[in-house]
């Protein structure tokens, strides 16, 4: 299973990515977590990823269904924790600009 | 082991941002060697390194079943957000990671070489080397 941690914080769900890696191997287990998230309506959810340093195309599509779905369906997710590799892959795609990121969960959490 | 190699040749070349680069692009290609050339028949991928004072070709050469190169979500633009699927992107990102990228099929195999030119290269950073977009 996916290693990470979820918690709801003054009704926003907090998922905390604890893998290194979310890329080809680890994002099926990561779509089943979506997969759970969506099917409870439209909720706000912080995606919490501080801990991967590597992040390839079918893990920032994982990021962007969920961002897609929940919106759909009247929810909202923030991105917070993105450094390293996986910054200069938003930036490559613009998701630095697309998607709402914060530098932590916690400023994430603000106001939301 | 592949991210050893391309920390090492970041590092022997001075070139800030290298090693992302290429993991993000050999990633990249596995990937999409797994699901189309392979999606039938699993089969073998040769990864070839070449490393010179100009350049760093990273070529993968796989038996699998040939692809539209030019069809196949190929684009200089960042795809947009209501748009994105992760086929296309995994090209996009192996095209702004590298400084060229051909593909070509030959006695039944997919060669897909991709360079970068190490002038366009930044110094590297005592720090993190994440983050220069010039490399």
């Amino acid at each position: 299973m996916l290693k990470h941690e979820l918690t709801e914080q003054a009704g926003v769900v907090v998922l905390r990515v604890q893998e290194e890696n979310l890329d080809a191997l680890t994002v099926p287990e990561a779509r089943l977590l979506v997969e759970q998230l969506v099917e409870r309506g439209g909720i706000k959810v912080v995606f919490e990823m501080s801990a991967v340093k590597v992040i390839d195309s079918s893990g920032v599509a994982i990021i962007v269904s969920l961002f897609k779905r929940l919106r759909a369906l009247g929810g909202a997710v923030r991105v917070a924790g993105v450094a390293g590799q996986p910054k200069d892959i938003f930036a490559m795609l613009r998701l630095d600009q697309a998607l709402p990121i914060f530098p932590t969960a916690e400023e994430a959490l603000k106001g939301f | 082991m592949v991210r050893a190699v391309c920390l090492r040749v970041e590092r022997d070349a001075g070139c800030a941002g290298l090693e992302w680069r290429l993991m993000s692009a050999y990633n990249e290609a596995f990937n999409n060697i797994v699901e189309h050339a392979y999606a039938v028949d699993p089969g073998e991928v040769e990864v070839v390194l070449l490393v010179d004072d100009e350049e760093v070709v990273l070529r993968m050469i796989d038996q699998g079943a040939g692809f539209d190169f030019e069809d196949a979500g190929a684009r200089d633009e960042a795809p947009a957000l209501d748009t994105l699927s992760e086929g296309g992107m995994g090209l996009f990102i192996i095209r702004s990671a590298m400084s060229s990228v051909t593909y070509e099929r030959r006695q039944d195999k997919n060669l897909l070489t991709m360079t970068k030119t190490l002038s366009e290269c930044a110094a590297p950073t005592s720090a993190s080397s994440h983050g220069d977009p010039r490399c």
